[in-house]
Parts: structure tokens; C-alpha cells; sequence
């Protein structure tokens, strides 16, 4: 990693190539000065902020930052790139967690955030046309001002654009009654690294062949530039009715969710609290008792129905030792849930960061402890701390909080691999998913053939090969191969 | 001076979850956002980086961190620690 003191003495202008651009997209489109390259080498991976923290670049800096105002122009900036062996790195609003937008070598970045429209609202259809740049914040309220919900509602909400929620296959808190985006995603624009377009048509459904929605969603800017989505929207619920629970335990709130969504019941919110995540939500409780897990389940929609439907739940959870609790950590909830509580963490020379996987109801306890006397065995002194927040028949997310103590940055980087390495090993192991909304980016490469098969992953590499055959389309990440001489992130050198 | 430079490196570390103030038709500039706007401040008074005509341009580019302030969960005003950092950066 290069020091950023470095990198600034380096980062002379590259005159031909700021000319070339500002030819497609205007001169004051073409962001080639130090600060607008730094602030694009970072997103919110915590290995690039242990960067940043310490006056390091995470990859490097990217050459310019392009900011297209149309489909058209991003077309044209593909062709120009794949002409030129340019490579490019799309852009949304670089929240993402695993340095998927981080530049490794001689990419451009394309800023997509001016494509923020709303394009249309189908209110008969159910469906809203919106570019990929849109704020996601801005999105939902333009949607509410007319009476809908999108329903992808991620603790990002604010700091992100829809583009990015197709990207990375974004999953939002309500996601238990609505789905993960790939459920909303009805049709797409999308340009291909030679700047081809495509579109894929809004319809219900089809049956002709594989879907090609499915080679954008999901593939981190490395098989296409999504600049255009329409998604399904619902009319607001009138109703959002929660239940807040405790557990005698997290197998009896898990057995409780599994119960739930196989009864088909379609909670909004379904958060069951491990013990570590449940101390500071109830210490203030009324009445808690202590060693018990705290659930948060909220039921939306049509009152008498969403109130049917809790009774339902409540007969469950009776049955499994459920307890009614008072309902300060789910207002505590609403009035952070678009927070992050990570800056302190990171302020204070912590090394914080979040791994969420996908688990079976059969394996999710099991997962759980291991993976806690994983990271513990691994640092005493480590924080871990874990919910599960996205709930399905067959299984859920496990959202887990890893904190190291302040220490040298050797030391910290060293644990701080040796522990995701240990929880997506053992995902692997245990049959779950080593990603659940956040995305592979840069830093699950390493384990993205143990998650496709070898089979799997050759294929992923073949598509790859066949539709951007000069590797300019963020090269490197999803585990696919990078081009020659790219920086390493995370290690030094 | 010390309050600011710990709203700035609260702010570093934030991801910008104040952005959505930002209105859809004005242009959108990463390097104006608050916290790349406190993540440059922060590296210009430690040192990391160099003072020069670009870095002084971007950090008097407040708009954004202007627009957002009022959509700060944490209070914090971040063009005011900015200038004071900023300032006392490129005084000393
Ligand atoms: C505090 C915090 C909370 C979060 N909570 C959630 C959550 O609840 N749920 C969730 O799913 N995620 C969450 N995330 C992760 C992140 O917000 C999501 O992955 C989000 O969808 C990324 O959107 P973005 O616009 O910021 O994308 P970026 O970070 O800009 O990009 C992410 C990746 O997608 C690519 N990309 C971006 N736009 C496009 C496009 N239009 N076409 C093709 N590729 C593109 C980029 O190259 C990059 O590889 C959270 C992150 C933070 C920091
Ligand atoms: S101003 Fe507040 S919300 Fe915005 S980035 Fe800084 S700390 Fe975060």
C-alpha cells in the first residue's frame, strides 16, 4: 500500500486521457485533481479505512473520475475504455463493505450519481423506473410522496444508490415480507464493456432461457454498468404492527423463525438478538431477565391481516418459550435503523468489521457457536456479537460483529485475516453461503471458488472472458482474475 | 481545536449517511462529501498529504457538507471544523 504523501507526488495529470473523456462527457465531468482521486480509491470496507486511518492508499488512485449524465454517455465511455484498454470501475455512492469500488491498477472511475432520476412510477403495474444513481433515501421518499414503498430498506438506505443495491444483490431490513432486491428487479438498462447496450424488459415473468437480468444483478460492475432499473413497488402498509419478544435461548428463537416462515407468515422484520447483541438493547428493560435473547418481529401490510398474522406468530412463540417484552429497543430501533455504529470503533483504532452469511434453520446454532469460539479462541480480547435479520424457509442470514482491540497494524491486519478467513472457512464447511447481501467485492475472492466449486467458478471466469475479453470491467473482483501488476489490498507490499 | 479534530475523525470513518440531504439536481462531487471532505482535513493536519492548490480548492468547496449538516444524526458541523483544522493546517 502506498502512502498517500507517495501517491500525491505521483499523481500528475494524465492530460490525453481527462481530453478524451471530457470529449463524451463535458470538461467539468472529468474530475482528474488529488482530492476527487483519493476520495474514489476508498469505499466502506474496514480493511480501506484501516487504510485511510493510517495515511495509506487502499489500492491505488484511480486515474480520473468520470461522472456520465445518460445511458448514452456511459455507452460511449465503455467504447472508449475497451478501445483504449482503459479499465473502469462503476461508482455509486461507495458504501460498499468489501472493497468492490477500490482501484488496483489504471482504472478510471465512472461516478454514475448523476443519473438520478426517477423515471417513471406505473402505478397500476406496481412498478418504478429509477436510474442507477439515484439516492436510495431520495428514492424511497419520491416513492412515499406518491404512496409506495420500494421495500428495500438496508441500514444504507441513505448512503447508497439503487444501481449499487442491484450490484452487490443488496438485501433491506424488511426483506423477510419483501425480498432481496434480486425479488424486485422486474427489468434493467445495462451497457456491456464495449458498450453495448442491453435491456432487459420489464415483465412479470418469462420463460426464454436463462435470465439475463441475473448477469447484472449481483456482478459488481465486473459483467456490465446497470444504469437503469425498474423495480416492483407496494402501497405503503397501513399498518405496522411489532412484537417484541425474548427467548429462553437463540435455538428457541431460531426454531421460532423457522416456524414462522415455514407456517408462511411473512414478517417484515424478523431480528432475533444473540446474548452479546441483546445486553445493551435491554439493560434499561423493565423487567428483563437476564441471559434471555431479545426479537424484534414487525407485521405490515392490511391491519386485520398483519394483526392475523401476528396472533399466528404469537401461538408459535408461546409454544416455544417466547416472552412479550416492552417495546423500548424496538422504537430505539426505529430511530437508529439507518445508522452506522462503526466510526467510534474505527476512530478509536479498533479493527470493526461485519461478516453476514446464509445458513440452514439445522445448521444456524451450530454456526453460530463455532464461529464465536472461532474469533474468540483466535483474540480473547475480541468483541463478537451476532443477529440474524433476513429469514427464509430454509434457513437465514447470520449477521456477526467482529472487534479487535486497538493494536499495531501488522498484528491487527494479520488477526483481522486470519478471522474472516476462519468464518468463511466454516461457512464453507457447515454448507452456508459466504455472503448474504454484502456482496464478494475484493476481499471474498479468496474463497469464491470454495463457494462455486471449481466448476462453478471456471464458468464465472469463462462469462467474464466472453462478454469483457480486454478484463477492463473492475477487474479483479468477485475472485475473477485481475490484470497484471494490480495492487494487493490488505497485506503490506 | 481538539473537538474538531475529533468530529473530523468521527466523520472520516462515517459513511456519509447524511448524503440524501444532498439535492438530485445539483452535481454530485465524492471528494465534497463530509467525510471525504474530514478525511482530507484530517490527513492535511497529520501530515499525510502535502498543502497545494487542489487540496485548498477541495476543502473550500463546502456546499455539500453545508446541505447535510442538518441531517447529521451526531450534531456535528462539519465545514466549521473544516475551517478550523484547515486553517490551522496551513497556518502552521
Ligand atoms: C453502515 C452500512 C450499512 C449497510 N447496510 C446494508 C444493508 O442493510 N443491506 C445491504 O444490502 N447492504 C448494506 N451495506 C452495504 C452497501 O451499502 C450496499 O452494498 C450498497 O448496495 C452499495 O451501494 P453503493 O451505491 O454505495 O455502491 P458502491 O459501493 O458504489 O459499489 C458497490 C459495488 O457495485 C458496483 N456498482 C455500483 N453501481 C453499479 C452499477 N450501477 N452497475 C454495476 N455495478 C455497480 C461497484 O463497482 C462496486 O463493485 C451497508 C454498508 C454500510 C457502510
Ligand atoms: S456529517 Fe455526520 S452523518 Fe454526515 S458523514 Fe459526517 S458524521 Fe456522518
Amino acid at each position: 500500500m502506498l502512502p498517500m504523501l507517495a501517491a500525491q507526488a505521483a499523481s500528475g495529470p494524465d492530460a490525453a486521457l481527462a481530453d478524451a473523456l471530457a470529449g463524451i462527457v463535458g470538461v467539468a465531468n472529468v474530475l482528474a485533481d488529488f482530492p476527487d482521486r483519493l476520495a474514489a480509491s476508498r469505499d466502506r470496507a474496514p480493511l480501506a479505512t484501516f487504510a485511510f486511518r493510517d495515511g495509506l492508499v487502499p489500492g491505488v488512485l484511480p486515474r480520473a473520475v468520470v461522472r456520465p449524465g445518460t445511458h448514452d454517455e456511459v455507452a460511449r465511455v465503455l467504447a472508449w475504455a475497451h478501445a483504449n484498454a482503459v479499465p473502469v470501475i462503476p461508482y455509486g455512492a461507495g458504501s460498499g463493505v468489501l472493497g468492490g469500488a477500490i482501484p488496483l491498477g489504471g482504472e478510471i472511475v465512472l461516478d454514475l450519481k448523476r443519473l438520478n432520476r426517477l423515471v417513471a412510477v406505473n402505478a397500476t403495474d406496481g412498478l418504478a423506473t429509477v436510474e442507477a444513481g439515484m439516492n436510495g433515501g431520495r428514492f424511497e421518499a419520491a416513492l412515499a410522496a406518491q404512496g409506495f414503498t420500494c421495500g428495500h430498506l438496508p441500514q444504507s438506505l441513505h448512503m447508497s444508490t439503487v444501481g449499487g443495491w442491484l450490484a452487490c444483490r443488496g438485501a433491506g431490513q424488511n426483506s423477510t415480507r419483501f425480498g432481496k432486491i434480486e425479488d424486485m428487479v422486474v427489468g434493467l438498462r445495462a451497457v456491456l464493456a464495449d458498450g453495448t447496450n442491453v435491456e432487459v424488459r420489464p415483465a412479470a415473468r418469462r420463460s426464454t432461457g436463462p435470465s439475463l437480468r441475473d448477469v447484472f444483478v449481483g456482478c459488481e460492475g465486473t459483467l456490465g454498468i446497470i444504469t437503469e432499473a425498474t423495480l416492483r413497488i407496494w402501497t405503503r402498509p397501513e399498518a405496522e404492527l411489532p412484537l417484541m419478544l425474548s427467548f429462553p435461548d437463540i435455538a428457541s428463537g431460531l426454531e421460532a423463525g423457522r416456524r414462522i416462515m415455514q407456517a408462511e407468515l411473512r414478517p417484515a422484520v424478523f431480528r432475533l438478538y444473540d446474548d452479546t447483541e441483546t445486553a445493551p438493547r435491554t439493560k434499561d428493560l423493565a423487567g428483563f431477565v437476564k441471559g434471555r435473547v431479545l426479537a424484534i418481529l414487525v407485521f405490515s401490510g392490511i391491519e386485520r391481516l398483519a394483526s392475523l398474522e401476528r396472533d399466528l406468530a404469537r401461538e408459535i412463540t408461546d409454544a416455544l418459550g417466547g416472552r412479550e417484552e416492552g417495546d423500548a429497543p424496538y422504537r430505539h430501533w426505529l430511530a437508529h435503523r439507518f445508522e452506522s455504529y462503526s466510526p467510534p470503533w474505527q476512530a478509536s483504532g479498533h479493527y470493526m468489521d461485519t461478516c453476514e452469511i446464509t445458513g440452514a434453520w439445522s445448521r444456524l446454532v451450530e454456526m453460530h457457536g463455532r464461529m464465536r469460539e472461532a474469533i474468540l479462541g483466535l483474540c480473547p480480547g475480541a468483541h463478537f456479537g451476532a443477529h440474524w435479520s433476513h429469514a427464509y424457509p430454509e434457513g437465514a442470514c447470520q449477521y456477526m460483529t467482529v472487534r479487535l482491540p486497538p493494536m499495531p497494524r501488522a498484528d491487527g491486519l494479520a488477526l483481522h485475516a486470519r478471522a474472516w478467513d476462519l468464518l468463511q472457512t466454516l461457512t464453507v464447511e457447515m454448507g452456508g453461503s459466504i455472503a448474504h447481501h454484502h456482496g464478494a467485492g475484493l476481499l471474498r475472492g479468496p474463497w469464491m471458488a470454495a463457494e462455486l466449486g471449481a466448476g462453478g467458478a471456471a464458468m464465472l471466469q469463462r462469462i467474464k472472458d466472453a462478454l469483457d475479453p480486454g478484463n477492463i470491467l473492475n477487474p479483479g473482483k468477485l475472485g475473477l482474475r485481475g490484470r497484471d501488476g494490480a495492487a494487493r489490498v490488505g497485506g503490506e507490499g | 481545536m481538539a473537538d474538531a479534530m475529533a468530529t473530523l475523525r468521527f466523520c472520516a470513518w462515517c459513511p456519509n449517511l447524511c448524503r440524501s440531504a444532498w439535492p438530485d439536481g445539483a452535481p454530485q462531487r465524492e471528494a465534497s462529501t463530509p467525510s471525504a471532505l474530514s478525511a482530507l482535513t484530517l490527513m492535511l493536519a497529520e501530515r499525510r498529504v502535502a498543502p497545494d492548490a487542489s487540496i485548498a480548492a477541495a476543502l473550500g468547496d463546502t456546499a455539500m457538507a453545508e446541505a447535510c449538516r442538518a441531517a447529521c444524526p451526531y450534531g456535528y458541523d462539519i465545514p466549521a471544523a473544516v475551517a478550523a483544522v484547515a486553517g490551522a493546517a496551513h497556518a502552521g
